[in-house]
């Protein structure tokens, strides 16, 4: 029982980074329609900024905060330069994807550059270590970081999306950016801040699994990226609390069914759920409205 | 030859696809519900064989619906649909299709990326007898079946009058050569029952008698035609049917001059005699049908 | 080989075949309106068939072929029954889907080798693998204004209308499926033969994505576009790394996104094509008998 526990909430704490990409990664979706498979680069950048500030001293919440602007900024970047165009062109959502393809090739080839091919990890002494010990389970101080910084994101998100005008704003663009422009919203800067929001979540995702996994890569996004997209398929796509159901239930049901079944097997699950949800129920647990197009 | 004789005899010579009297189309009860319109509302229509049926109504009557019902783009909420004897309501449009059925649409919908000659050839699917191994092999029965399918294709581009070059773009040609062509495509699928939605929409007055005209010559070799049609006075010229629909419901049918000179259908169209105005433009038309 | 290609230039020469297989595979799907990945996934039952049976039974490159493409075909079918119910949003996503199993299928499977993959004998020449392109190509082209090649084409562009017409739309798509997944299967074997070792990581996503870009690229509304979007994407790379030092690879990143801002229809668009060939009816008078028509009319106006 205990190692069930144990086991229980190393997944929750591995889900709670899923979660944290699978909000960025669904934001974009929900709202602007684009199914962004360069998301997971940004990830990537986020760690490898962080790293490259660790490595000058900058404190652990500076690096932390650097990863999350440089990944935010990417995403803006990658926004103007592969999907406005599109936008303002008409074209639908294939036209995206294949933009967002290249946008992959391009933030993963200069990563690759950047770390020489090589896996790095953060230097040691950059995050404290130790263990919390909570009712016979325990989590190293990363792990703990990983989930409170989840609960708080998905908290502050689902607050800022349903409460404030900025939320309402982002909303109204992804259902219908002309209508939402006649209310005085200005849907070009919104969108910018969407993909602004989205990547710097990704940066903070990749960032915190970096450290928990201790390695910084120019592949490591697309784990991220993998399963971020299996949780907003599961979770639904629509909504922050969706995204983050979704990923704790992979982080859990992968690290149970490493546990139990097979080490093999691990990305089976995931994989799995995926495929049940697309056939049984495509809008995921919480379910969403229709899917608009960019 | 005057309007109501080529009526009369288009009625006589209309009937002789020997269905034994049964209506090429037969509807009971037909109900479209979405969410909370009543868009086709209990409606019972008969379409007899042979015949040249004009449908007729306001704009928001139902009729694009009723035609969507018919053809299998649409499941109706309830009721009963006959074509040609088969029971259809809730079938697929291909098995539609297969009962002999083909159609045109209020907004011309021709297949991108296809020449004037192919878009025909697709409308002859049906009844092509190449295969794909055919095809890869190169043999020469698929080169004959090709050849024919082309030339019967061209054929039917000479009957609706569509001039332009059979290798141009479908999409490039004027408004209303392509929907001529919509009206080959559906012909090339020998049909028995042709459905047209408002084929003369946007033509003026000597392009939709030539459609008229088309009409009429198809319905003389046994063609069932059913058409939506808001140009009255072609209704009354070349219809041997018609029927009235407003609010998804059949207010009239039987002759086309009994339905137009029906003061529901007057009230139904230009509200009551009180806000009326003074307007008499349907008064005219009763009055004197051959005005321009 | 003739001389001049150097021994570098044949070895992405092949690969662009291979490349260009895999991208006529996804091709022949988004031709009936499906975006699907599976060719991918079909590609390691072709490969990891062939490199079974190689060792096994000592079966050469035609047979192999034949039974990639007959299982891809086979597979196809079975995966057909349950992703053409899905709604188009959703085929693509399971399709990516079908590719990640997979990965962990053959991470599982003994006779896949596991996580160690598996290696094999090179059969193919460069020869026998443009002998392959050229008939797949023959096929395609045969096919695309076929009855067959229209229906798929009406499926494309408007299921509803194609339907009203008489075809069957559903059995069109599962037909193309399946020819996807039998140009899959083959593109598998001869990706496997070429590498001379598959793994897990050998037919994955990221081959997919690639993949996809090449058919966009090259143009989705010809069999042409696949093939011209592959080699594109292998030669380029290669080319400007004759002059440049490093970066060469992001080229095709930046060339994606701009063929998709300014020719979204790809390089290879029989639409243009056939616009510019209108043009030119009209404004060059010929001699030939139909043209006279046209010529008059110009001089008229």
């Amino acid at each position: 029982m205990d190692l069930f526990l144990q086991q229980l909430a190393n997944g929750v704490a591995l889900g709670a980074v899923y979660a944290m990409f699978a909000i960025g990664f669904g934001l974009v979706f929900a709202t602007m329609g684009i199914l962004n498979v360069s998301h997971g680069t940004y990830a990537t950048w986020g760690a490898i900024a962080a790293l490259a500030l660790l490595e000058r001293d900058v404190p652990f919440v500076g690096a932390l905060v650097g990863g999350v602007l440089a990944a935010g900024a990417i995403g803006v970047v990658v926004d103007r330069l592969a999907f406005e165009p599109l936008r303002r062109r008409g074209v639908g959502m294939l036209g995206s994807i294949i933009t967002s393809i290249g946008a992959w090739i391009i933030l993963g080839d200069l990563a690759q550059e950047a770390t020489d091919a090589q896996a790095r990890s953060f230097p040691s002494g950059s995050f404290p270590s130790g263990f919390v010990e909570v009712g016979g389970v325990r989590l190293g101080y990363p792990q703990l970081l990983n989930i409170l910084v989840a609960a708080a994101l998905v908290v502050g998100m689902h607050l800022v999306l349903t409460r404030t005008r900025l939320g309402g704003a982002i909303r109204a663009v992804g259902y219908d950016a002309a209508a939402a422009s006649l209310s005085g919203v200005n849907p070009r800067l919104i969108i910018a801040l969407t993909a602004l929001l989205a990547g710097g979540v990704a940066g903070l995702a990749g960032v915190l699994s970096a450290l928990s996994t201790n390695n910084v890569s120019f592949t490591m996004g697309e784990g991220l990226l993998l399963k971020g997209f299996a949780a907003v398929v599961v979770g639904g796509f629509g909504d922050v609390r969706g995204a983050a159901l979704g990923g704790l239930i992979i982080g859990v049901s992968e690290v149970l069914g490493a546990q139990y079944i097979s080490n093999d097997f691990r990305d089976a699950i995931t994989f799995g759920l995926l495929v049940l949800f697309l056939v049984a129920m495509p809008r995921g647990i919480i379910g969403e409205r229709e899917v608009r197009r960019a | 030859m005057s309007g109501a004789e080529a009526t009369a005899t288009g009625r006589a010579a209309g009937r002789v696809d020997g269905t034994n009297g049964a209506p090429a189309l037969s509807t009971r009860s037909l109900t479209m519900v979405f969410g909370g319109l009543r868009a086709v509302d209990g409606l019972d229509l008969d379409v007899p064989a042979g015949s040249i049926f004009g449908i007729m109504g306001p704009n928001g009557a139902g009729k694009t619906t009723v035609l969507n019902l018919v053809t299998g783009l649409l499941k109706p909420s309830a009721g009963t649909i006959r074509i040609l004897g088969t029971e259809v309501a809730g079938a697929r449009p291909d098995r539609i299709a297969a009962l002999g059925v083909a159609r045109t649409y209020q907004n011309v919908r021709l297949f991108p990326g296809l020449t004037v000659l192919e878009t025909v050839v697709t409308g002859m699917h049906r009844h092509r007898r190449s295969t794909a191994l055919g095809a890869v092999a190169c043999l020469p029965s698929e080169r004959r079946e090709r050849r024919a399918a082309e030339e019967r294709a061209r054929e039917l581009l000479r009957r609706v009058g569509v001039t332009a070059r059979p290798e141009q773009l479908a999409e490039t040609l004027a408004y209303g050569e392509q929907r001529r062509l919509e009206i080959a495509r559906a012909l090339a699928s020998r049909p028995k029952l042709l459905v047209l939605d408002e084929p003369t929409a946007g033509m003026n007055p000597v392009e939709s008698a030539a459609i008229g005209d088309l009409i009429r010559s198809l319905n003389g070799e046994g063609l069932t035609v059913l058409l939506i049609e808001h140009n009255i006075r072609l209704v009354l010229e070349y219809c041997t049917d018609a029927a009235v629909l407003d609010f998804g419901r059949l207010l009239v049918t039987g002759d086309p001059r009994t339905c137009v000179d029906d003061p529901r259908v007057r009230e139904a169209y230009f509200g009551k005699e009180s806000d009326a105005d003074g307007q008499e433009p349907l008064g005219e038309l009763r009055r004197d049908p051959g005005r321009p | 080989m003739p001389a001049f290609l150097s021994s570098s230039y044949e070895t992405t020469l092949e690969f662009a075949i291979v490349s260009a297989l895999f991208a006529l595979a996804v091709y022949v799907a988004v031709w009936a309106g499906l975006l699907s990945l599976t060719p991918i996934a079909l590609g390691a039952v072709g490969g990891f068939t062939y490199a079974a049976v190689q060792t096994d039974h000592g079966i050469g490159l035609p047979a192999a072929l034949a039974l990639g493409a007959a299982l891809g075909a086979l597979v196809s079918l079975l995966l057909s029954t349950f992703l053409l119910r899905l709604a188009t949003h959703y085929v693509a996503m399971a399709t990516i889907a079908v590719v990640l199993i997979g990965r962990v299928v053959v991470l599982n499977l003994d006779v896949t080798g596991g996580a160690a993959g598996t290696g094999l004998v090179r059969r193919s020449t460069t020869g026998s693998l443009l002998l392959v392109l050229a008939l797949v190509c023959w096929v395609l082209a045969r096919l695309r204004r076929a009855r067959l090649g229209l229906a798929v084409e009406t499926v494309r562009e408007d299921p509803v209308v194609a339907a009203a017409l008489g075809i069957d739309v559903r059995r069109v798509q599962r037909a193309m499926f399946c020819l996807s997944g039998a140009i899959g299967g083959i593109a598998g074997v001869l990706e496997a033969d070429l590498l001379q070792y598959i793994g897990p990581n050998t037919y994955y996503v990221d081959l997919g994505f690639v993949t996809l870009a090449a058919v966009v690229l090259g143009g989705a509304y010809h069999w042409l576009g696949p093939v011209v979007g592959a080699l594109v994407f292998a030669f380029l790379p290669e080319l400007l790394g004759e002059v440049m030092d490093s970066g060469e690879n992001i080229a095709n990143g930046v060339l994606l996104i701009l063929i998709m801002i300014y020719l979204p229809r790809g390089l290879v668009d029989p639409a243009r094509v056939l616009a510019w060939r209108s043009r030119l009816a009209t404004w060059l008078p010929r001699r030939a008998a139909g043209e006279r028509a046209i010529t008059e009319a110009v001089v008229e106006r």
